[in-house]
């Protein structure tokens, strides 16, 4: 399960993710969000409830962070050790804004 | 828009399926769908049976039906599959006959020989509940790694300095002070202490899916394990239990950031590959995989159908079977365009020229197909030109000029000369030369040169130790090899005895001198630098211990050798004629010959004759390689047990000799050479070596 909560702010988004981002969820948050960046400039994502991230998720992400590089930023918030620690043994933590 | 191939045409229970794509082989992601494509010759039916991760029994099998079959290849597209938490095996029918290779037993879950991940070994050492039920399933990964621009590096393979290495081994030791101890991410950490000391290629030890539990056993309550793991269990994955992230199927995306990372400091990787043989040993050995496939394709048989042993594992793989052969150019390919491997070293490489029948060819069809591949065009392809059958091919490895070889030769002589064997010395102007002898119309590059490698001793027990000592791999000492050319130096083991540790370190220091300095391309063993030991053992294959994990903190205590090493690959590097790529030795610009060979006297050597005692120069014309002005470099070597002195030879007006490196004292980081007080002679100590260099 993924709960998916958005605020907006003029040209800044903040995406908050609670649950599991997962084979299952990925492809729900990737259509969420595709719908949505139109003309964000500035993307946060919240991941202080996100339990658990999979290769799939990683991915929604990482494609996520392209699309925001050629318009704007992205930062990633507040994620939990264990979701750290999937970006850092992966390498994900080099190419994504963790904050 | 959904291609028209990919839409279901059959279904069971809830997941729908139609007949697949032949290639590619193995399970690959496709429109909502994974593709599946597996070849075997005499069967009569497969079945693909799908697991829910770590589930003891399938949620489906799926029997291909006739139509579903294309030659000898089974193809199926399934839809709907999660592929994060789904394993996957086949089961494959036809006659069991051992006498006629058949071993079919549809009972049996097998391994697909292209899964790109294996479950059930994700934390090494750790089993699995499967007990002895336990069978290795396929996982299924993506391809889409973010490589940042990233592709092999095609460094000149003349440049290169090799770096052999066991990813565990490398970081496990507590004293590697690195976060993820033993894994690829922890080699990561280690990539500046690299960088730093100058390596520009790592070669890994086998990182291919094994099981560390093949033959596992517990001597006087220490566990002994398959640590190297020269006994592959998959081709096409990486050994989940060397991941940090292999718990989250994540084991080829870590690999392939240590591969990014390793590129973007400057060093290649190069994989040590076992095509030799394969985990499933001989007749009571497991069936893991090939043996339930198609055991007749994938392996050598006698004509009763026994398994021919040249790989002294059990069985040996039929390489030139055009089956086994593309198999083999399909996983080197797949690792060179998936992961950016820079080169392979192939493990007892000679199998790989052997027929059907286990006789040697002239032109082996897998070596030739290697050698001219389009994909492999620019990967470095290294032999170990030997097998455990007798054939023993340094020198005559069939080559088609892409090939080089491990060249054990050079490790023999040297080790011996050192040691104060001077009958070797006319062998050893030759391996100092590049091996010309062994590789005439080649270049020195077809030679790797080495003193020490993973099996044997290290360097520094190379010098510390003259019998093996293997009690800890509960064989009675009888494993390992027992002709190793090593000399203790006058005590066996660790001493207090200060000059027998001072000679300890000038025989490292002359080791390091003569591989840095000779033409071919040097390879190092990791944390020889350093002095590192396995307490004399020489066969640390089972040892998952401090007997094989590097100890960082000999660094501390080695920082002299440390730095004498990196010195002298900052040299090397810095004078493109040592790395020359070909074997000139004439007269060139300079007016000197760009190699040449001195007695004490400049110019006196007998080459014929045995001897402990020469020096060697080289004439570096500054316009052929490039560099800023002509420098001479001149290599003393005292191998003998008695102070020398060396007349140095006549260099042109206005130039001085310089000292770079002297085994009983320092080396001297480039450009910062200190001027000889005495520039007509040079005297050596007593088993000793030291590096000059002329320059205006």
């Amino acid at each position: 399960m993924l709960n998916i909560k958005k605020e907006s702010n003029g040209t800044e988004l903040t995406v908050a993710l609670e649950g599991r981002l997962d084979t299952t969820t990925a492809p729900e948050f990737e259509n969420e969000i595709k719908e949505s960046l139109s003309d964000v400039k500035e993307l946060v994502l919240d991941l202080s409830n996100l339990e658990y991230i999979s290769s799939a998720g990683l991915r929604v992400l990482l494609s996520t962070q392209k699309k925001m590089n050629t318009q704007g930023s992205m930062v990633v918030r507040n994620a939990r050790e264990e979701v750290k620690e999937i970006f850092e043994v992966t390498g994900f933590a080099d190419i994504l804004t963790l904050e | 828009m959904q291609l028209i191939d990919t839409f279901p045409t059959n279904k069971i229970k809830n997941l729908e399926y139609r007949v697949g794509r032949v290639f590619p082989f193995g399970a690959t992601l496709t429109d909502g769908g994974v593709n599946f494509s597996i070849f075997s010759k005499e069967a009569t039916g497969a079945t693909l049976v799908l697991y829910h991760h770590g589930q003891k029994e399938p949620f489906v099998e799926i029997p291909f039906p006739e139509e579903f079959r294309i030659g000898d290849v089974y193809t199926m597209m399934v839809f709907g599959l999660d592929i994060e938490t789904t394993e996957y095996g086949y089961r494959f029918d036809g006659p069991y006959d051992p006498s006629q290779g058949m071993l079919f037993d549809k009972t049996k879950v097998l391994l697909d020989p292209y899964a790109k991940s294996v479950s059930g070994r994700s934390i090494w050492g750790k089993k699995t509940d499967g007990g002895d039920d336990f069978v290795h399933r396929g996982q299924i990964i993506r391809e889409d790694y973010d490589w940042e621009g990233d592709k092999p590096l095609e460094i000149p393979q003349n440049d290169l300095v090799i770096y052999e290495m066991h990813v565990r081994s490398f970081t496990k030791h507590d004293s590697s002070r690195v976060k993820h101890k033993g894994t690829f991410r922890g080699l990561t950490e280690k990539i500046p202490y690299l960088k730093e000391l100058g390596v520009n290629c790592i070669e890994l030890m086998p990182v291919f899916e094994f099981d560390e539990f093949e033959n596992a056993r517990e001597i006087n309550g220490k566990s002994l394990y398959n640590y190297w793991g020269y006994s592959t269990v998959c081709f096409f994955a990486p050994k989940a239990g060397y991941a940090a992230s292999a718990p989250y199927g994540m084991e080829a995306d870590e690999l392939k950031y240590v591969i990014k990372k390793l590129h973007q400091n400057g060093i290649e990787v190069l994989l040590d590959v076992v095509f030799n043989h394969t985990a499933e040993g001989n007749e009571k050995g497991p069936s893991i995989s090939y043996k339930g496939i198609d055991n007749k394709t994938y392996y050598l048989l006698t004509p009763d159908g026994w398994y021919y042993n040249f790989s002294g594992c059990g069985n040996t793989m039929n390489c030139n079977n055009a089956v086994v052969r593309n198999h083999i150019l399909d996983c080197l390919r797949y690792w060179v365009s998936a992961y950016h491997i820079d080169g392979f070293r192939f493990d007892l490489a000679s199998i790989l020229t052997r027929d059907e029948t286990g006789a040697p060819m002239m032109s082996p069809p897998l070596l030739e197909a290697l050698a001219h591949d389009a994909v492999l065009g620019r990967t470095k392809l290294i032999a170990e030109a030997w097998d455990a059958g007798g054939l023993y091919q340094v020198g005559s490895f069939p080559s088609w000029n892409r090939w080089s070889e491990w060249n054990g030769k050079y490790r023999d002589c040297v080790r011996r000369f050192v040691k104060g064997e001077g009958g070797c010395a006319p062998e050893l102007y030759e391996r100092i030369s590049g091996s010309e002898d062994l590789y005439h119309g080649r270049g020195p590059s077809a030679s790797i040169n080495f003193i020490t490698c993973h099996d044997g001793f290290t360097m520094y027990d190379l010098v510390s130790y003259n019998e093996k000592h293997n009690d800890a791999n509960g064989e009675d000492n009888r494993d390992g090899c027992n002709d190793n050319d090593s000399w203790n130096c006058g005590a066996e083991g660790e001493t207090d005895d200060k000059e027998i540790n001072d000679l300890r370190l000038r025989q490292m220091k002359n080791f390091n001198t003569i591989l840095l300095l000779s033409r071919g391309i040097p390879m190092l063993l990791s944390g020889d630098e350093f002095a590192n030991t396995q307490f004399g053992n020489n066969n640390a294959y089972c040892q998952d211990s401090e007997v094989s994990w590097i100890d960082w903190d000999r660094l501390l205590d080695h920082k002299e050798l440390h730095e004498y090493v990196k010195r002298l690959i900052a040299f090397r590097m810095a004078h493109p004629v040592i790395r020359a790529e070909y074997f000139d030795s004439g007269e060139n610009a300079t007016g000197y010959p760009e190699l040449s060979f001195h007695g004490t006297k400049p110019w006196e050597l007998n080459r014929s004759e045995h001897g402990l005692v020469f020096a060697f120069c080289y004439a570096e014309d500054h316009v052929k390689y490039g560099t800023k002005k002509d420098a001479f470099i001149y290599v003393a070597v005292n191998a003998h047990w008695e102070e020398h002195a060396f007349e140095l030879p006549i260099i042109p007006a206005g130039m001085k000799w310089h000292i770079v490196a002297e085994a009983d004292g320092k080396a001297y980081t480039n450009g910062h050479e200190p001027v000889m007080g005495n520039q007509a002679f040079l005297q050596l100590k007593a088993r000793s070596t030291a590096v000059l260099i002329a320059y205006e």
